[in-house]
């Protein structure tokens, strides 16, 4: 079996990097894929948190990349999918810490034995990006409606452009709130394409039950009533090479404008 | 017509000023006032040495808020020198006549402090207002001190200009988007078949052509050539450079991105008697 190496990536911090890693990683999983994550944001981890699983981590990657212990000793496997594990970052170290050679090869490692190899990105374009996409050969970069992130995406764009090892790269818009693009508040999923000129993989709308999720350290792919876990579940089918059409997210309004509607057209009716 | 008063205006006194900036600024300050419209305007410009194109300044800001520059008055040979050579009548004489008096001189000083060190180009309410003036011709422009040369010269550079047409130029081809942070340099013409995004920059010997958006900085000529153009489908640069010429994009204008259409109408950007000219390609040449 060879995996694909994804590095999931995008300069800004706070888009989502590590949020859609935890969701698409989980939906591989959910799927029947042998997913492994690899957190390189070495000394700010959240990985773990957000997967539930910090009170279960012995060993971390400075330890393999240190011959402290078998790279397989060092995988967490996650609390309801065996099929899904976690190889965490070091908390107590910084990114010098592993060089971009090491990953490489425990990325070439892992391929062997697991269908998808998730790289979580820390922010920046310094050592640790580096680091991260040494051993990609697929990259995402997640980016949100806001003039900052599309920048900081562009400048990213430009940097794996210029890597061989990239194959390709993907754009995931997150944060998406529809009603403020409607109202000409935010830029339009359009626009971020077409300043950026990538292809789409997903648009993630913007959901309140990432923060409780998060918090709860459960992925929200999880939960079938979210249309942000809807949103990944289809990202992940189109990692996985499914054409799956995109949300139409103006039309899943919340509960009240649908009652709004429902008057509206009564209204309508009686005249 | 040194008869040590000025009909229709006013004789401003820029004597304690020690630095172009404090010119420029005090001048401006006195200017900004209503009574100030439409008069003959004397400066005494004291000892401060100006340069042809500081100097030039000066009279471009005067003549922005609709008053003449009459004539000036300075102990500095080099301003004497940047004045001969752009037309503007000196004069010697000494008098008390008194210039207009201004309070609140110290809170002045603070904003003046922050002046400091601004070099000619910076001083950017000259673009904003021409801006205001020229509806129609968006970007403006300020002369670069490097650009204040001895006829001669120009002369000479004129020759040199004529034997680097940009046809004569080699021309870098590339098909892709320009990102931010990428900088993309050409010892002759530059044609980009793609974007040219926000925080990125393109610099040309020759021309620039961008077959796209451009929106991040674009420098033709950077050699100092300012026969150069620049064109491109859509122009939304934050700056514009041209030679030894440069323009920003107006405070006025807030475009951090432009959406793709079906419909462009090409635009080019050339020099135009030192300022930075923006124009439809297609209106008559």
């Amino acid at each position: 079996m060879t995996g694909r190496v994804i590095v999931i990536t995008s300069g800004k911090g706070g888009v989502g990097k590590t949020t859609t890693n935890a969701n698409i990683g989980t939906a591989l999983a959910r799927a029947g894929k042998k997913v492994v994550m690899i957190d390189t944001d070495l000394g700010l981890r959240n990985l773990d948190l957000l997967l539930g699983l910090e009170n279960r981590i012995v060993y971390t990657i400075v330890d393999v990349v240190e011959q402290r212990c078998k790279l397989k000793q060092a995988l967490v496997k996650d609390k309801k999918n065996p099929n899904l594990c976690l190889l965490a970052a070091a908390q107590t170290r910084d990114k010098t810490a592993v060089t971009e050679e090491q990953l490489k090869d425990i990325c070439e490692k892992l391929k062997k034995d697991y269908d998808f190899i998730l790289v979580d990105c820390p922010a920046g374009i310094e050592q640790g990006f580096q680091n991260a996409v040494a051993g990609a050969s697929e990259a995402i970069v997640v980016t949100t409606p806001e003039m900052s992130a599309v920048r900081d995406a562009d400048r990213i764009i430009g940097l794996l452009e210029a890597k061989e090892e990239i194959k390709s790269y993907k754009l995931l818009i997150n944060r998406v709130r529809p009603n403020l693009i409607k109202s000409n508040d935010m830029m339009s999923v359009d626009d971020v394409v077409s300043i950026l000129s990538a292809d789409l993989i997903g648009i993630i709308p913007e959901d309140t039950g990432i923060i409780t999720s998060t918090n709860k350290g459960e992925p929200i792919v999880n939960s079938e009533k979210s249309l942000a876990g809807l949103a990944y579940r289809n990202v992940a089918r189109r990692i996985m090479g499914e054409d799956v059409p995109f949300l139409n997210l103006e039309e899943e309004g919340s509960v009240l404008s649908k009652v709004k509607k429902f008057f509206a057209g009564l209204m309508g009716k009686e005249k | 017509m040194d008869k040590g008063y000025v009909d229709n205006g006013f004789i401003v006194d820029l004597t304690s000023a020690k630095k172009t900036s404090e010119i420029i600024y005090e001048l401006s300050r006195i200017l900004d006032m209503p009574e100030s419209k439409q008069k003959h305007i004397c400066l005494k410009l004291g000892s401060v040495d100006l340069s042809e194109s500081e100097l030039k300044s000066v009279k471009a800001l005067v003549e922005l808020m609709d008053s003449q520059l009459a004539f000036i008055s300075t102990s500095s040979a080099n301003t004497v020198d940047a004045a001969t050579a752009l037309d503007i009548k000196i004069s010697e004489f000494t008098n008390n006549i008194e210039a207009p008096k201004f309070e609140n001189k110290q809170a002045a000083q603070d904003a003046l402090n922050q002046l400091d060190g601004i070099s000619p180009q910076d001083t950017q309410p000259v673009s904003d207002l021409q801006n205001a003036v020229q509806d129609d011709i968006s970007p403006i422009v300020r002369e670069d001190e490097s650009s204040a040369e001895t006829q001669d010269s120009k002369i000479e550079k004129e020759i040199c200009e004529e034997q680097s047409e940009p046809e004569k130029l080699p021309t870098l081809y590339l098909r892709k988007t320009i990102r931010s942070g990428q900088s993309i340099s050409s010892d002759g013409n530059l044609v980009i078949i793609g974007d040219v995004n926000p925080g990125a920059e393109v610099i040309a010997k020759g021309d620039i052509t961008v077959w796209g958006i451009l929106g991040g900085i674009a420098h033709a000529g950077k050699d100092g050539d300012s026969s150069m153009r620049i064109r491109a489908l859509k122009l939304n640069p934050v700056q514009i450079r041209i030679g030894e010429i440069f323009a920003r994009r107006p405070d006025t204008i807030n475009l951090p991105y432009v959406q793709k259409s079906s419909q462009y109408m090409p635009e080019e950007a050339y020099t135009h008697k030192g300022n930075i000219v923006i124009r439809k390609i297609h209106e008559g040449n």
